[in-house]
């Protein structure tokens, strides 16, 4: 079943074709990987479909809903969350508590609900306390709860927000470059809990340059070069398709090397 | 039009080049910190009075010549601005970006303090660069004085965009402005160059202060209301932006000059921070910035 | 409401240590227990304190103390947890204080009434400023709100057959309950303290709830909260008008208060001033924005014996402490109070790492 479609999508930037009618679907329960070399579109497009960009034309469907320019934070409660290349960690706050703000779009309150500290606050906020320490435990940062988030190796961080886009028990997750600036062991461990999200169910689509990674874990890949996609597959097929090959190359990128 | 209106456009047109050039010179300054630092520097105004003050000083009690004294005020006010970010801004134990803002209010109250217990509270005299002698120009009276102000901003601001183009220094300023993780790894000296900023905008307060305290008045606050218009000048041409500061200073004198004497003198504040307002919710990135993204 | 993840099958392994774990987790309540101890300490505090004042002026200070404590408090919510600039707060203190001058004088509206129709006004007023201008961020919100506070500033010395002008609007009638009138010192003192504290508990439930948290998510990393689903562009103006609504009634008691307003009182140093109480106090810290309201009114007062060098030593003062105290004074009371009473360390976030946040969005060039 197709969870998320793209139709068309093309954005701009004075006079700078940053997409152009570019379209793919993702399945729901699936890990679809989205690459291309740099400047392909990549980043336009996650703007898109998260609702950080909005797009000239195209349509963006989640779930057979139309979220096409759809504000960012009405997204989690439709079940799209999503992690950022720059991680957007609340560096003040605890583990526990940057988890628990990734369930806000799931509470109901409002300001003066809470300045009056209506009944239910305190429900609400053992039920949120629970979620996210599960979440955490996922992640396996359980042991860390109390923790500044600002103080939490760079490693620990991606996992964290990882944590905190998954409590909301989403269907899809969107994985902005997950591993970026980790070390091996710490880029398998991540691959591991990738998966780990689909044996729970919860669909990827994963932005992502560590080609072995995307290679490992993915069900479809999808190829952008120049805004628009070039290919789209099983990551065997697409990894010996010429013009990829040739997209990358041209790029002077490497690809599937160590794939 | 008949001969009066004329008249009148002329002076208003003319008042508010006056005026504008000082604020262009201020908003140079506040761009010049914005672009090293990325705050507010609130001593601008305080280094636009201090420049009066010392030149009050250099000529009428010490009695130099006023080519000597011109250049000594701008070196000492410059180094004032480097006191400042020397003294008050590299120790800072925070980063953040509000408790900055607020050390350089915190400076512009302390310099106040100090200039009013140097120079006292009463309004000072400074006399003009030259004898005045006013004459009419498309039946605007005008004074050397204006002259001198529009004048010497030109040169300033030409002297400026010389020192950015031309020199290995104002080259490294502009790549630490731009990118100053990638300047630092060139070898660029970057906080040097923040001191550096520093000191230019004093200069350039100076310069605004010795130009039109004549015209005004001189006294510890003058640079206050003066400051935060120029202030407001930068921001309307686009925060950071040289040739924003200039346009905007330059746009905000006219606009002040006009709007005090064709629609209301009493609420001209409210007309010059009212447009402020509108520009920066129709733009938030001034008239000229490219961007408020990082500002 | 629901809380997904809690759902049956969503979750593999239970959480290791749900049971016991207020022990654990001590941010959870239990920071809201200690507000409520501390709260009623400072109430009884303030409710014996008049047994040990002798003179009157001692009281204005305290009210003047009051007074500025409610501003501090709301101006804390927008800055110190949702962590945007305003230096237009004056403006709304003046707007609630002439408000309420107006109407109850000009209008022989019941003070009580001015006091909430004021309010009203300023929450529109600050909706009006703040949906524009808190899409603006760090020097463009910081020009745009003291534009805001200019052009207030003059329209009130301008416009003076509406409000007195420069020299201000005199003959503000009393705040009175049930034939009592607070009309003095002493009995204003019951009264300003009253609602200074009373502000304080909705203030306090609103940094302990989900929106509490989403602001300060706010202040760390706005993109990250949004895409946790916080609706920051709503919270943010919602939090201003909060803040503005607060100032507003502060205005309003310092009208009746004062009998007279002056425009002098509401121009952007008045801003300034209680943006300094937040900061001298400690930012994101209820108590802090006692210390700094506090400190920052009787500190002043101190120095008017030396009124020829105020900006000068408290210029000095000012740089001194957000140089090497950017926290503001209250980790260091915390700390000073910990040992007093040989409490042992909690566990938790430190104070230390809230500086953390200066690796988010709000960087500082180096």
């Amino acid at each position: 079943m197709t969870l998320l479609a793209v139709r068309d999508l093309s954005v701009a930037f004075g006079g700078i074709r940053a997409l152009d009618a570019a379209s793919f679907t993702a399945r729901a329960g699936a890990i679809t990987a989205l690459i291309g070399p740099n400047g392909a579109g990549k980043t336009t497009l996650v703007n898109c479909v998260t609702g950080m960009v909005r797009p000239d034309s195209g349509s963006v469907t989640f779930d057979g809903r139309d979220i096409t320019g759809m504000a960012a934070h009405r997204l989690p409660r439709l079940g799209l969350a999503r992690t950022f290349q720059h991680l957007r960690v609340f560096g003040s706050m605890s583990l526990l508590e940057n988890v628990m703000v990734g369930l806000h779009g799931h509470v109901r309150t409002g300001m003066l609900s809470s300045m009056l500290r209506l009944p239910g606050v305190r429900r609400t906020e053992r039920a949120m306390r629970d979620a996210a320490m599960q979440a955490l435990d996922f992640a396996g940062l359980s042991g860390r709860a109390d923790e500044a988030a600002g103080l939490l190796p760079y490693g620990d961080q991606k996992r964290l927000v990882l944590a905190r886009a998954l409590v909301g028990d989403p269907r899809m997750i969107l994985l902005d470059e997950p591993v970026a600036g980790l070390n091996p062991a710490e880029t398998h461990e991540m691959g591991g809990l990738i998966l780990a999200l689909r044996a729970r169910g919860v669909a990827v689509l994963l932005i992502e340059h560590d080609m072995s990674l995307v290679m490992r874990v993915s069900d479809a890949v999808v190829v952008l070069c120049s805004g628009a996609k070039i290919a789209e597959g099983a990551p065997g097929e697409v990894k010996r398709n010429p013009e990829v090959v040739n997209a990358y190359l041209g790029g002077g990128e490497e690809f599937g090397l160590h794939a | 039009m008949p001969p009066d209106a004329i008249n009148a456009l002329a002076q208003y047109t003319l008042s508010g080049l006056t005026t504008g050039s000082v604020y262009a010179l201020l908003a140079l300054g506040y761009s010049l910190i914005f672009n090293a630092t990325g705050i507010v520097n609130f001593t601008q105004g305080d280094f636009l009075s201090l420049g009066g003050l010392v030149l009050y000083s250099l000529l009428v009690s010490q009695g130099l010549p006023i080519f000597a004294a011109f250049p000594a005020t701008i070196l000492l006010v410059a180094l004032a601005g480097a006191l400042v970010e020397r003294v008050c801004l590299r120790p800072a134990r925070s980063r953040q970006m509000i408790i900055l803002i607020f050390i350089t209010m915190a400076a512009s109250t302390l310099m106040r303090g100090l200039m009013k217990q140097g120079w006292g509270k009463l309004p000072l005299a400074l006399p003009p660069l030259s004898p005045e002698v006013p004459f009419r120009l498309l039946g605007a009276v005008l004074t050397p004085q204006n002259l001198w102000v529009m004048g010497m901003t030109l040169c300033g601001i030409a002297a400026l965009a010389w020192f950015f183009r031309a020199t290995v220094t104002g080259k490294a300023m502009r790549a630490a402005a731009a990118d100053p993780r990638t300047a630092r790894l060139m070898g660029v000296e970057v906080e040097r160059l923040t001191t550096l900023s520093f000191a230019f905008a004093g200069a350039l307060g100076a310069l605004g202060g010795m130009l039109i305290t004549p015209i005004t008045s001189l006294s510890y606050d003058i640079g206050l209301m003066l400051g935060l218009k120029g202030f407001a000048a930068a921001v309307l041409g686009g925060y950071g932006s040289f040739a924003g500061a200039v346009a905007g200073g330059v746009l905000l004198g006219l606009f002040e000059s006009y709007g005090a004497g064709y629609v209301t003198s009493a609420y001209r504040d409210v007309l010059v921070f009212g447009l402020l307002i509108l520009v920066l919710f129709v733009r938030p990135q001034g008239l000229f910035g490219t961007t408020g993204r990082r500002a | 409401m629901t809380v997904p993840g809690t759902g049956p099958g969503t979750v593999k392994t239970p959480a290791p240590a749900s049971s016991g774990s207020s022990t654990r987790h001590p941010l959870f309540t239990p920071p809201a227990r200690r507000f409520m101890r501390g709260w009623l300490a400072l109430a009884v505090a303030m409710a014996l304190l008049p047994l040990a004042l002798r003179s009157g002026y001692q009281f204005t200070v305290l009210n003047v103390v009051a007074v500025n404590l409610i501003v501090v408090t709301g101006l804390n919510l927008l800055m110190g947890y949702a962590g945007q600039i305003s230096y237009g707060h004056a403006a709304f203190f003046g707007m609630g204080a002439y408000g309420s001058a107006i109407l109850s004088t000009t209008h022989g509206v019941d003070p009580w009434l001015a006091m909430g129709v004021s309010a009203c006004g300023v929450a529109v007023a600050a909706a009006a400023v703040g949906v524009p201008t808190l899409r603006l961020k760090g020097n463009y919100l910081v020009m745009a709100t003291l534009g805001f506070n200019l052009i207030v500033d003059v329209i009130l010395v301008q416009w003076s057959d509406v409000t007195g002008g420069s020299s201000g609007f005199v003959g503000v009638p009393p705040l009175s309950v049930a034939g009592i009138s607070f009309d003095t010192d002493r009995s204003f003192y019951w009264l300003a303290w009253g609602v200074a504290l009373l502000l304080l508990i909705p203030a306090r439930n609103l940094v302990h709830s989900p929106v509490g948290r989403a602001l300060r998510a706010i202040h760390d990393s706005e993109p990250g909260a949004e895409a946790c689903g916080v609706p920051t562009a709503s919270y943010k103006v919602q939090v201003f008008v909060l803040s503005a609504v607060f100032a507003s009634l502060a205005g309003s008691l310092h009208a009746h208060y004062l009998g007279i307003v002056a425009p002098k009182t509401f121009d952007i140093f008045k801003s300034v001033e209680f943006v300094t109480m937040c900061l001298i106090g400690g930012m994101g810290s209820l108590w802090g924005g006692l210390a700094g309201a506090l400190l920052l009114t009787v500190l002043p007062q101190m120095l008017g014996v030396f009124e020829e060098h105020h900006d000068l030593i408290f210029g000095a003062i000012l740089l001194v402490m957000l140089i090497f105290m950017p926290r503001g004074v209250s980790p260091w009371l915390r700390d000073l109070l910990k040992k007093g009473l040989g409490g042992g360390k909690r566990p938790g976030v430190s104070r230390d790492s809230r500086d953390s946040r200066d690796r988010g969005d709000g960087e500082v060039r180096p």
